[in-house]
């Protein structure tokens, strides 16, 4: 089974469930609503984000969603000192939590920016701060959250270096595809997820059609994150 | 699309910065040794222990788990170190360098050359001496290598950082000593900044046609 993502951008409408869901579904801060960080992408510490371009002639607005591209030729994998990136049979990119150590040598790798690792400042101001009241229950997680993670080895931690995952928690190991949390919620179905090695699969189909391309086929990273967009 | 994460700000500028004063100041400690100009060598090899020790430290303090720092001395030795990352072979060339500058120090320092017996024997001494200036140069290449293998961030994605590196690495040992008042090492303080603004230049100028 080789898992591939496609994102069509003609049909994402920029509501953003997609980023909720994987902030539900691994227990992540959520540092990126925070005023101070408004208008900052670049601060944007999530598993997956959304941004959007404008456009004048004719005027429009796209919003190109994000996560990690599990690339084929992995660079936060050569990089990683304590080897706790590794890639799983189905060649999904993970991180061991517990080797890792957070040095950060991966996120200067990533060409993509797909990750991230918990500032211990950031971390304190999301506790004393929390946006919601209705989320101080939840402060002990460091600020909004809206149920408990799904407890899993890949979930957020603040000790490590975090990344999307494909939610590979759900998978059961039995040659299945599996559905992550954000594509489950995509009420658009821009978000969609199948299996390069099915030749029956629509998904994979608009891979090997070529109507879906990859991000930056320039940087020869490869992955399994592939737009349909202009 | 492509967003830029903020790690590896100030602290780990110092941190290098430590490393290439150390790199050429351990160098400059070998030929001095060879002079005997003892006094010289010992100020160079003392700066080769401690420099590179508090490099280690500030790098240890980034860490999101500060008790594996541990891991940062000699990480060839962890079972689960991956040799494809320059880190591994850095922090254990940074290590190995703390540890040959002391074996090369230690018996230039009064007290503590009736325990460092080795020091009487000027073969070990010599040895301990051309090793300790390899991985000097190493570990001046190092700061460069690390930041330059990966495409993350294209600007230091170039054979010109390492290169960019050692001429620093040159310039800041040699500018050590020159602070000391030697002024034979005044020519390589010239040169090493010299040939290092050219290479950035020349890197900077590739960089802004997009070669």
């Amino acid at each position: 089974m080789k898992p591939v993502f496609v994102i069509d951008i003609n049909k994402c409408v920029g509501c953003r469930a997609c980023v909720a869901a994987c902030v539900v579904e691994h227990g992540q801060v959520f540092t990126a609503a925070k005023p101070a960080n408004r208008g900052k992408p670049q601060t944007v510490k999530l598993r997956t984000w959304v941004e959007w371009r404008e456009y004048e002639d004719p005027p429009a607005r796209r919003f190109v969603s994000s996560l990690c591209y599990h690339c084929e030729d992995t660079p936060c994998l050569r990089v990683c000192p304590t080897g706790s990136t590794y890639k799983t049979p189905e060649g999904v990119v993970l991180v061991d939590k517990d080797l890792c150590i957070g040095c950060g040598y991966c996120i200067i790798a990533c060409p993509y920016g797909s990750r991230y690792r918990p500032e211990p400042h950031e971390w304190r101001e999301a506790e004393e701060k929390p946006l919601v009241k209705e989320a101080e229950a939840g402060t002990a997680y460091g600020g909004v959250l809206f149920k408990p993670p799904v407890s899993n080895k890949w979930a957020f931690r603040v000790d490590a270096v975090d990344k999307c995952t494909f939610c590979y928690h759900r998978y059961k190991g039995d040659g299945k595809l599996w559905s992550p949390a954000c594509v489950e919620v995509c009420p658009t179905a821009s978000r969609l997820f199948g299996d390069l090695d099915d030749p029956n699969d629509p998904v994979a189909e608009l891979v090997r059609r070529g109507v879906a391309k990859l991000a930056r086929p320039d940087l020869k990273t490869g992955g399994r994150v592939y737009y349909v967009g202009p | 699309m492509i967003v830029r994460n903020q790690v590896w700000g100030l602290p780990v500028a110092v941190e290098m910065t430590l490393l290439a004063v150390a790199s050429f100041a351990v160098v400059w400690a070998y030929i001095f040794w060879r002079r005997r100009d003892v006094k010289a060598a010992a100020v160079g090899g003392a700066l080769g222990v401690v420099l590179p020790a508090a490099a280690l430290g500030i790098l240890a303090s980034e860490l999101l788990k500060p008790p594996t720092a541990g891991i940062l001395v000699l990480p060839l030795l962890n079972p689960h170190a991956n040799l494809s990352s320059w880190m591994v072979w850095g922090a254990s060339g940074i290590s190995l360098l703390i540890l040959l500058s002391l074996l090369f120090t230690a018996p230039l320092i009064k007290p503590l050359d009736k325990i460092a017996v080795w020091g009487r024997d000027r073969r070990v001494m010599n040895a301990l001496g051309l090793l300790m200036s390899a991985f000097g140069v190493f570990v001046a290449l190092y700061t460069g290598l690390v930041l330059s293998y990966e495409r993350g961030i294209p600007f230091w994605h170039s054979a010109a950082v390492p290169l960019l590196a050692l001429f620093m690495g040159v310039a800041a040992g040699s500018g050590l000593y020159g602070l000391l008042g030697r002024v034979e090492t005044g020519k390589w303080i010239a040169l090493g900044s010299g040939l290092a603004a050219l290479t950035y230049l020349v890197h900077l100028h590739l960089s802004l046609t997009g070669r």
